[in-house]
């Protein structure tokens, strides 16, 4: 849905975009994250055909975003680091107006706008004009302009600042529902750990270079089949027949004490569930039985192993 | 709600229609900000009550009569006019710094609003308080001027010079912000400030042309005429349709600014440019008819422009780097979107150059003929030079600053000092000045290319985008 390829940026003294390449599947929702300066809103910018790369190119549904920038304007929805409204208009108004604005008939804008204002919590609100609203509400009136279309594509840049906690949770959902709808988002942000509950992808941008484009979901999926059981037997029991029988049934078994195993090789709730029932039925005296899930690596901890396992190449 | 579908009715096919008053969201955002039920009766209110004022002073008066009251009226509802396109043109300029200064600037050139669309939504939408004032000062002005027994094709006239005077500043205002914009790359805080600077400089315009605008009115139009090719014209008639045709230009730059500012597809085109330099060079000529000094004047005007144009357009090394990354790859909507159009006014100028001098020809000798031409090049070198010299410097904050400084020193200072030193050892040599000028003239372009080619020598080896 979105392709950038070797796109290059020059501000003045320092180069902030360097040959940048990726691309972002349909309905994806992806993390871009580097620390300041590494020129993530350029790029956010130069996906919206606002900023122009010296080099490079960017499709955007298929279109050349510099080849025919309207026409792809009509396929996005970018809300900025520091967005704008006009205060003087109410809450509804802002809506309409960017409804029209970005083409929607007359008939079509007063459900869009209240589709809108539904998505991000803001019905109660509308008639309210901008500058009356709270720091976090402006947030979301700007976000719902940005989506008021229906755009394919959405551009966040640091979309949570500013909001309450409950604001946040609220965002995650909105971020999911609207991925789920057919939308392809491309979200920055500092805080890691609000992308985490909504992001299935991420980019490390540092010093202007893609370090890596990184599927969250591949790298959570094997984690999580890793499960680790430990079994605490009677002390009566054949510990050596209990291995034998585990690993008829496939599994692996390593004995940490005389009465304590460990397994592994168990790949779902399911599969933990019946291995209990079995013990059980087959009469095994199990004083104790606990699974550990390793963790599945956090989005931080992704960031961090990119960012290090760089530094150690370099 | 299914989000992102082409089968949305939110999404019809091809172009989609406007909703708004008019067709067109930005006017209707407008009509929201400005006009408020207070503001509609507050207008007519406080010129009925100036009216009132003037009408019942005018009636004290032993010598009053209904034509002389009428005439007063008249008389303040064309101030009022002129004062109001003020202060339109002030909030024409706020229609985009305030857009910048809000943040939605980046919203609008993201929106599906057609040019046209954003400037007669902006241009009308946010001048519309005044324009209501204007329409209701125009029609109480105009019957006044009637009763006053002021000639019908007078009062025509007195109707349509300030509303072109009114287009033509509130354009322009806008104008200017947007070429700020462009020359800094951006809606920027300090872009933003230019623009508010050179809305300085249409203050002087309009004090000039409503003091012109009297000054013709007080001869009685018809009475005052001036040759343009060859027919005679009021000279009252000829200034309120240069007027006009300056706002229709004012209004055509605009558009074609805010073309480029919403990415329009070739929106950087030298045509309507040239067009431009064409119809005031043929307007001027008219004025003169076809001697050598007419075609040196249009000549002078064309350098003026790509002066102008030069000081306009962005040139740093961030903007040399585009072109130059564009050319490498031979990226033709890059180049046609980058190229400056100073270029196109320079090729023209030195066109009517060659004229002007093959006019003047009979009277002077071929040899001093080229020598000016080659000094008039020299000029432009050493100038154009000179600036990109001072814009191509790694720290280019101050350059707007030394142009203007080295401009004043180069023309109000140096003609007046280096001829004076210089001259009175040459005349011992040769009695005509013009080959010693030419020597000095081309002395400073060979100094300024020197210093652009060591300049430009840094810029290239920087990295290059290939």
């Amino acid at each position: 849905m979105i392709c950038v390829r070797d796109v290059r940026y020059d501000y003045p003294g320092h180069r902030a975009l360097d040959d940048v390449s990726f691309g972002l599947p349909p309905a994806s929702i992806t993390a871009l994250v580097g620390p300041n300066g590494a020129g993530k809103t350029t790029l956010l910018r130069a996906i919206a055909a606002l900023e122009e790369p010296i080099q490079g190119f960017i499709l955007v549904d298929g279109l050349d975003v510099w080849e025919d920038p309207r026409a792809a304007h009509r396929r996005m929805g970018y809300l900025p680091d520091h967005f704008g409204l006009y205060q003087d208009l109410s809450a509804r108004r802002c809506l309409l107006y960017a409804a029209y604005a970005m083409g929607i008939s007359e008939r079509a804008a007063d459900a869009l706008v209240d589709w809108a204002a539904r998505q991000v919590n803001l019905l109660p609100q509308l008639e309210k004009p901008a500058k009356a609203l709270s720091r976090g509400q402006r947030q979301r009136l700007a976000l719902a302009q940005a989506i008021v279309h229906q755009p394919r594509v959405l551009l966040l840049d640091e979309p949570a600042s500013g909001l309450d906690p409950e604001a946040r949770a609220d965002l995650a959902h909105l971020m999911r529902s609207l991925a789920a709808q057919g939308m392809t988002i491309l979200v920055s942000s500092h805080i890691l750990a609000e992308l985490e509950s909504y992001c299935t992808a991420m980019l490390v941008l540092e010093k202007g270079r893609l370090l890596r484009y990184q599927s969250l979901e591949a790298q959570a999926a094997p984690a999580r089949v890793e499960r680790f059981l430990r079994l605490r037997l009677d002390a009566t029991q054949d510990t050596a027949s209990l291995i034998g029988w585990l690993a008829r049934a496939g599994l692996a078994v390593q004995q940490e004490a005389a009465d304590v195993l460990h397994i592994t090789g168990v790949p779902d709730d399911t599969a933990q569930q019946q291995l209990l029932r079995n013990l059980i039925l087959a009469g095994w005296a199990v004083l104790e039985f606990s699974a550990h899930h390793p963790e599945a690596p956090s989005l931080e901890d992704v960031y961090r192993s990119i960012v290090h396992g760089k530094e150690e190449r370099a | 709600m299914n989000t992102a579908n082409t089968e949305n009715p939110a999404f019809p096919a091809g172009q989609a229609p406007f909703a708004g008053l008019g067709g067109n969201p930005e006017f209707q955002r407008n009509l929201w900000l400005e006009l408020s039920a207070q503001r509609l009766i507050l207008m007519p209110a406080l010129i009925a009550f100036i009216l009132f004022v003037i009408i019942s002073f005018q009636g004290l008066r032993v010598t009053a009569n209904v034509e002389r009251i009428a005439q007063s009226v008249a008389e303040f509802c064309l101030t009022g006019i002129l004062g109001l396109s003020l202060w339109g043109m002030k909030l024409a300029a706020d229609t985009l710094t305030q857009e910048a200064r809000e943040g939605t600037w980046d919203n609008q050139r993201m929106s599906c609003l057609t040019p046209w669309q954003m400037i007669w939504g902006k241009l009308l939408g946010g001048t519309i308080y005044t324009w209501y004032g204007n329409v209701i000062l125009l029609v109480i002005g105009t019957l006044a001027a009637a009763m006053a027994g002021i000639p019908l094709r007078q009062i025509a006239l007195l109707v349509v010079g300030p509303v072109a005077l009114g287009v033509l500043l509130q354009s322009a205002s806008m104008l200017s912000v947007l070429l700020a914009w462009h020359r800094k790359g951006g809606a920027t805080r300090e872009a933003t400030r230019f623009g508010f600077v050179s809305f300085l400089f249409y203050l002087f315009l309009f004090q000039a042309l409503s003091v012109g605008f009297f000054a013709v009115r007080g001869a009685r139009g018809g009475e005052v005429t001036l040759q343009w090719w060859g027919g005679t014209w009021p000279v009252m008639d000829f200034f309120v349709l240069s007027l006009v045709c300056l706002a229709l230009w004012s209004v055509l730059g605009l558009w074609l600014a805010m073309r480029r500012e919403l990415l329009e597809k070739n929106s950087n085109g030298p045509w309507w440019w040239l067009v431009f330099l064409v119809f005031w060079s043929v307007w001027g000529l008219g004025l003169g008819g076809h001697s050598s000094d007419t075609w040196s004047i249009c000549a002078m005007f064309v350098w003026t422009s790509a002066y102008l144009q030069l000081f306009l357009a962005p040139k740093d090394r961030m903007a040399w780097r585009k072109l130059r990354a564009a050319l490498e790859s031979r990226d033709s909507r890059r180049i046609r979107h980058l190229w400056p159009l100073w270029t196109i006014s320079v090729a023209l100028a030195l066109l009517l150059s060659v004229v002007a001098i093959g006019f003047a020809l009979p009277r002077n000798s071929a040899l001093d003929v080229a020598l000016f031409l080659a000094s008039v090049s020299c000029f432009a070198i050493r100038d154009f030079a000179w600036v990109f010299w001072l814009f191509l410097a790694p720290n280019n904050r101050r350059a707007e600053g030394a142009m203007i400084v080295s401009f004043a020193v180069a023309y109000l200072v140096l003609p007046f000092t280096v001829p004076g030193v210089f001259l009175p050892y040459w005349s011992t040599y040769s009695d005509n000045p013009v080959i010693p000028y030419f020597f000095l003239h081309a002395l400073q372009a060979a100094v300024a290319l020197i210093l652009l080619y060591l300049r430009w020598r840094q810029v290239s080896a920087e990295p290059s985008s290939s």
